[in-house]
């Protein structure tokens, strides 16, 4: 994250405010016109709850000499002048976006907004969106971060506008990962606002659009929708009923029925694929104790007196390391893997565990490009992650990036270095590996010229070798940064 | 039978791929829906009202 002050891009479709970022501190300038909602958002039993849970990001009004401190600094005193209100948000560490998440971290954002809007509903007020984009993880924890997404809903309002938005954005994301497997990220990197019904009926069969939930989710808004009028504007007037009871009991039951529907397209683990992983991991029982013993001691020695520290597991796998990571009192740990079911598969276990470990869907040789208008909504991951971690774990994967991405191991060190703020765990694996072999095939020249001393030569030139642990055709190298 | 028909007619049906407006037909069958479920309203507070049934809430889970 850039040291000087910026407006995120990403707020700038709400007119109600801006959020701008300073180094380690999140703003939010918000116009006269949204104070109203937002006061009655904050006073409202459902901003307690949430608050008092976490569920909802903290936040607190600056006071006026606070603001005006602030807009001595660079470039604030126009972001935040016009601000009718100045409130500042706890960081959630580490931003995520959508196109990260596993599927069942899009599900438990999704039934967050959904509580969120029943409450909401109870307590008089409306959401005005509903997108993952609103949403965040602290740890495996989902987080509201928009405050400004609420209103004053109008009783008679029989209309949850950001019906389709949920839709879109939540449950045809879910479907299509249920149905064809396909990862957020094929869905969120390409298109910000989702699925659209049009997208998954051309997916889909003849049959399956006949059943629920395909029927009310995406044949008849697709039937509907090419059949409308294009130039009839009349559907978007607001229809008020006249009895706002009558009103509240027709939202309350399409909450009702979203929830339910979210239910039946839930990611579910699939415990074949998971197996196969188990059995795949090519070590034996001693060399694995051994591979533990070195972890855990790197973990202990990484970041020395720190009470907070961080680590970042490139390749988490089974996210075995990352739950020993975190065991370490204070520590956050990120686990990146590309496949989304490993990583919704150790989001589980994180969440059953209370394990601080936010799993992420990373391919680490394609890492999330920064996204949006100007490229400047959400930044690169590799941006983010920058001076963040103080032990960037790569076990068992320098291979895949060498072999199947044809990666320079110069390059693959020069990340780990870029990445880290102290220590590194980096596994060399042997071009006689067994799993180095099968990745390549047949072309070993490619690799001739990789031993254990060439490694350790392109190491050094980085890192001081702490010490390593040789197993067979892996060693394991403990590196503290140079200059660190 | 006409049920039938019917869904065979939506199974077969291509929507349009010119410009649409997205979100249009999510709409009309939140609509749709709003109004079958603003009549059951209704015909909850008739049920209420000759058997002295009290209509459950929405349920909440």
């Amino acid at each position: 994250m850039s040291d000087t002050p910026r407006a995120v891009a990403a707020s700038f479709r709400d007119p109600a405010g801006r959020v701008v970022l300073l180094p380690g501190r999140v703003l939010r300038a918000v116009r006269t016109e949204a104070v109203a909602d937002l006061d009655a958002f904050l006073a409202s039993a459902s901003a307690k709850t949430l608050l008092s849970s976490g569920a909802l990001v903290s936040t607190k009004t600056l006071d006026a000499g606070a603001v005006a401190e602030l807009q001595r600094g660079p470039g604030l005193a126009e972001v935040l002048g016009g601000a009718a209100r100045v409130l500042e948000h706890e960081r959630v560490w580490f931003p995520a976006y959508p196109y990260e998440w596993s599927p069942a971290m899009l599900f438990e954002a999704g039934t967050l907004t959904l509580s969120l809007a029943e409450g909401l509903l109870r307590d008089g007020l409306g959401l005005k969106d509903a997108t993952p984009y609103n949403v965040l993880f602290r740890g495996t924890a989902p987080v509201f971060v928009d405050v400004l997404s609420v209103e004053r809903r109008e009783p008679r309002d029989a209309t949850w506008m950001p019906y389709a938005q949920f839709v879109r954005t939540f449950l045809l994301p879910l479907v299509a990962w249920q149905r064809f497997k396909l990862p957020l990220r094929d869905v969120f990197l390409g298109h910000r606002d989702g699925l659209e019904p049009e997208d998954l009926y051309r997916m889909t069969g003849p049959l399956a659009r006949l059943a629920p939930p395909l029927l009310g989710l995406v044949t008849m808004p697709a039937w509907l929708g090419a059949k409308h009028d294009q130039d009839d504007q009349s559907i978007y007037q607001p229809k008020l009923m006249n009895d706002p009871e009558r009103a509240r009991f027709v939202l309350a039951s399409q909450l009702g029925s979203l929830r339910k529907t979210l239910k039946s397209v839930a990611p579910r683990a699939d415990k074949s694929t998971w197996s196969d992983y188990m059995r795949t991991h090519s070590y034996s029982d001693a060399h694995f104790a051994g591979k533990e013993r070195f972890v855990r001691e790197a973990v202990a020695e990484s970041a020395p007196g720190k009470t907070q520290t961080a680590v970042l597991d490139m390749g988490c796998n089974t996210g075995f390391f990352s739950f020993l990571a975190a065991e370490r009192a204070g520590t956050s740990v990120v686990a990146l893997d590309y496949d989304p079911e490993v990583v919704d598969r150790v989001f589980r276990e994180a969440r059953e565990r209370k394990a601080n470990v936010l799993p992420l869907v990373v391919d680490l040789t394609r890492p999330s490009p920064a996204t949006g208008w100007r490229n400047a909504e959400a930044p690169s991951l590799l941006e983010r992650a920058r001076g963040q971690f103080d032990l960037v774990l790569m076990l068992a994967v320098i291979h895949h990036m060498l072999v199947s991405e044809r990666v320079p191991l110069e390059d693959i060190l020069e990340l780990a270095a870029d990445l880290t703020c102290d220590a590194a765990v980096i596994e060399y694996v042997d071009p006689s590996d067994g799993m180095f072999r099968r990745l390549t095939r047949g072309r070993d020249a490619l690799h001739a010229g990789l031993t254990r001393a060439s490694f350790e030569q392109a190491a050094a030139r980085r890192f001081q070798i702490v010490r390593s642990l040789e197993q067979g055709t892996r060693t394991l190298y403990f590196l503290r940064k140079k200059n660190a | 039978m006409a049920l039938g028909v019917l869904l065979f007619l939506l199974a077969s049906e291509r929507p349009a791929h010119a410009y649409t407006d997205p979100g249009s037909g999510m709409l009309i069958w939140q609509g749709v829906v709003a109004a079958f479920l603003g009549a059951s309203f209704y015909f909850r507070k008739f049920v209420y009202k000759f058997f002295g049934k009290k209509p459950t809430d929405t349920k909440q889970e």
